[in-house]
């Protein structure tokens, strides 16, 4: 049965314009809610001169605004599985586009300017870090806009340089352990993972940031985390993870990563004293994941920077540099991980440096919307860091779950849920070489396939937690000095 | 894969449909992401050593195409295939292809060693789990603390409609 939201959306047109009349409707549209850090607006310049494309004989525009929704393709027996790939793929491409864009100093999209300035933080950039909501002290998360800081167990020079710097990575470890990534120079690769809005939110309205109140919200309910929604146009929960590569000199000249500078820090541990350095840091990879009305189960985009890795099989120029590959390097085996102990501001030796390659290579769909997208970038900025990034591709649920009177957007409450959860995701496998560089492949419950993963997501008492395992970060409060031994 | 229908392979799902007492819709539901009854025709007539000899698959579509002409059924002719001395045993490999997803060599279908499961992905799209109201062994895409509750009714195994 087709939902309203579906119809709705193909009734409306979309950004992804089919001609001046839906584009015009979809304009009409472009309000949001106030608080909302990509919230819609008319687009100020005019529509001549938005860089556009035309693509599978649509429409698509250059615009910093997040699809609050799936909306489908224009072509015929839209509901295919091709042709829901292409639309799924479409939304990856405009909500990367929309969360790269350069920010204003409240984390907004700075609407005058283009997506590609160089030297602008990201709309992303602005969000929460999951450190930040999932206090190690337990406590109540600073207000959406406050200053980003770090866990209270950095030194405050730390912190100080942090803040003043404006950029700081620490998380070095791949899910489930499954070990660091160290590029071809022998340094590590930090992680950081970001909550927007909508989900801030609605961890904070329901104490979710403990497992005490995390205990106390389960007892009478679970959790279903908010949905976009096109008629109601709302963005939904988006969470974004992405991948950082310490550059080196050529690196830094090329052109080819998005760039910050940063301090990368390694907490105190056992004798080891804490340690800070500054280094220029180029984004590697990207996961952005979008839950909405029509795609319960979310909607999984995930982008690479384009030398990471070559694809298994596929010939390699002599002149190919690749982040996480060394052609004729035997040591360590392929997309395996190096041993313990892991430092990560050491610099590894040539042995213990990644050997990635790619196991499923991108579609020809994939790297065809590639290079259309790639083009539009050029048209902003020709030199745009943006045109060499790619996605993967977007893994979506087939069978999404469907509720009827019963919640909203609440996988649990769908019948189809019964039987698989995850709504039998498409592609079936998917991983990021530089966010899941160890488990590639084609074996189920054993390669990377975010949404067969994120299924078993709970919170920190074993309740389900809707494909999020942010919730396992969650601390208790910090006892007062001496509270401890007080307790019964 | 082209888009023009191969006549051998609708003869191989048609067979499969009246072998199994099963709609086409359940061997085949539109927009799945991993078609196992692709990997099963593959797996029965590609490659260097296909899984029944060329011309006895032949031979075995050919029967089921003409006994279930009218005033044959697609019924009959599975009936008929099932009790002959040389096909009914392919037939009844096949069926076992579909339930669970292994081959069972038709010249010696009682050899365990002779036995291949045709994936790892193809594994869990065996039908005997469905039918059972249960999830393969070694894999589950039930929530954590499912095997407290009873498992979804019957009906909720079939293929849903998606987008």
């Amino acid at each position: 049965m087709q939902r309203p939201g579906i119809a709705a959306a193909a009734l409306i047109g979309f950004t992804v314009a089919v001609t001046g009349a839906t584009a015009k409707v979809h304009r009409a549209h472009q309000v949001s809610r106030t608080h909302h850090p990509h919230k819609r607006e008319a687009v100020k310049a005019g529509a001549n001169s938005v860089p556009q494309i035309e693509m599978y004989g649509l429409t698509i525009r250059l615009v910093p605004d997040v699809p609050f929704d799936l909306e489908p393709v224009n072509l015929p027996d839209p509901k295919s599985l091709n042709n829901l790939q292409r639309a799924f793929d479409i939304l990856s491409w405009r909500t990367f586009i929309a969360l790269d864009w350069p920010a204003d100093r409240q984390g907004n999209p700075d609407r005058r300017h283009l997506i590609g300035r160089p030297a602008r933080p990201a709309v992303w950039e602005a969000w929460k870090q999951n450190y930040e909501v999932f206090r190690a002290d337990g406590g109540t998360p600073t207000a959406w806009g406050a200053p980003h800081d770090l866990p209270a167990d950095f030194s405050p020079e730390a912190r100080a340089e942090a803040r003043h710097v404006g950029k700081s990575v620490f998380e070095f470890e791949q899910p489930l352990e499954s070990g660091p990534l160290v590029d071809r120079d022998g340094r590590y690769v930090r992680y950081e993972i970001l909550l927007n809005r909508d989900l801030f939110d609605y961890v904070v309205s329901n104490n979710l940031y403990t497992p005490e109140g995390q205990e106390r919200f389960t007892q009478s309910s679970h959790v279903v985390l908010p949905c976009g929604n096109i008629p109601k146009q709302v963005v939904g929960a988006i969470v974004v993870k992405p991948a950082w590569k310490v550059l080196n000199a050529t690196e830094i000249r090329n052109g080819r990563y998005y760039m910050r500078d940063a301090v990368l820090l390694s907490p105190r541990e056992g004798n080891r004293p804490e340690q800070r350095q500054r280094a220029k840091i180029g984004l590697v990879g990207l996961h952005i994941i979008h839950k909405s009305d029509d795609v319960a189960q979310w909607t999984w985009s995930t982008f690479e920077q384009e030398d990471n890795v070559p694809t298994a099989g596929a010939p390699i120029s002599a002149s190919a540099h690749f982040n996480f590959f060394s052609p004729g390097v035997s040591t360590p085996p392929v997309n395996t991980p190096s041993d313990r102990p892991w430092h990560s501001m050491a610099t590894e030796p040539a042995a213990r440096r990644a050997q990635l390659t790619r196991m499923i290579p991108l579609t020809a769909e994939t790297r065809y919307m590639n290079g259309e997208m790639h083009k539009l970038l050029r048209m902003a900025y020709p030199h745009s860091v943006w045109q060499h990034y790619e996605l993967i591709s977007t893994q979506w649920p087939t069978q999404p779950a469907r509720t009827s009177g019963v919640g909203v957007c609440d996988v649990m409450s769908a019948e189809s849920a019964q039987v698989d959860p995850t709504g039998a995701p498409a592609p079936v496998f998917l991983g990021n070489m530089t966010l899941e560089s160890f488990i590639p492949g084609e074996v189920p419950n054993v390669s990377s396939s975010c949404m067969e993963c994120h299924m078993n997501a709970t919170t920190t008492n074993a309740k389900y937690s809707d494909f999020s395992f942010l919730f396992q970060k969650a601390h208790s409060p910090a006892l007062p000095v001496g509270a401890a031994e007080k307790r019964p | 894969m082209s888009d023009t229908p191969d006549p051998n392979y609708e003869a191989f799902m048609n067979l499969s449909c009246a072998l199994l007492g099963l709609d086409r819709s359940v061997l085949e539901p539109r927009n799945t992401p991993f078609l196992v009854a692709k990997e099963y025709y593959g797996f029965l007539t590609q490659g260097s050593s296909p899984a029944v000899p060329p011309p006895q698959f032949a031979s075995l579509l050919q029967t089921f195409t003409l006994r279930s002409t009218p005033p044959g059924s697609p019924e009959s002719a599975a009936e008929a295939i099932l009790a002959d001395h040389a096909l009914g045993e392919v037939a009844r490999s096949i069926i076992k292809l579909w339930l669970l997803s292994t081959w069972y060599d038709p010249t010696d279908p009682g050899n365990f060693g002779k036995r291949k499961i045709i994936s790892p992905i193809a594994y869990k799209e065996g039908l005997v789990w469905k039918v059972m109201q249960a999830h393969p062994f070694g894999y589950s895409m039930w929530t954590f603390g499912h095997w407290a509750d009873d498992p979804p009714p019957l009906s909720a195994f079939l293929p849903k409609s998606g987008f």
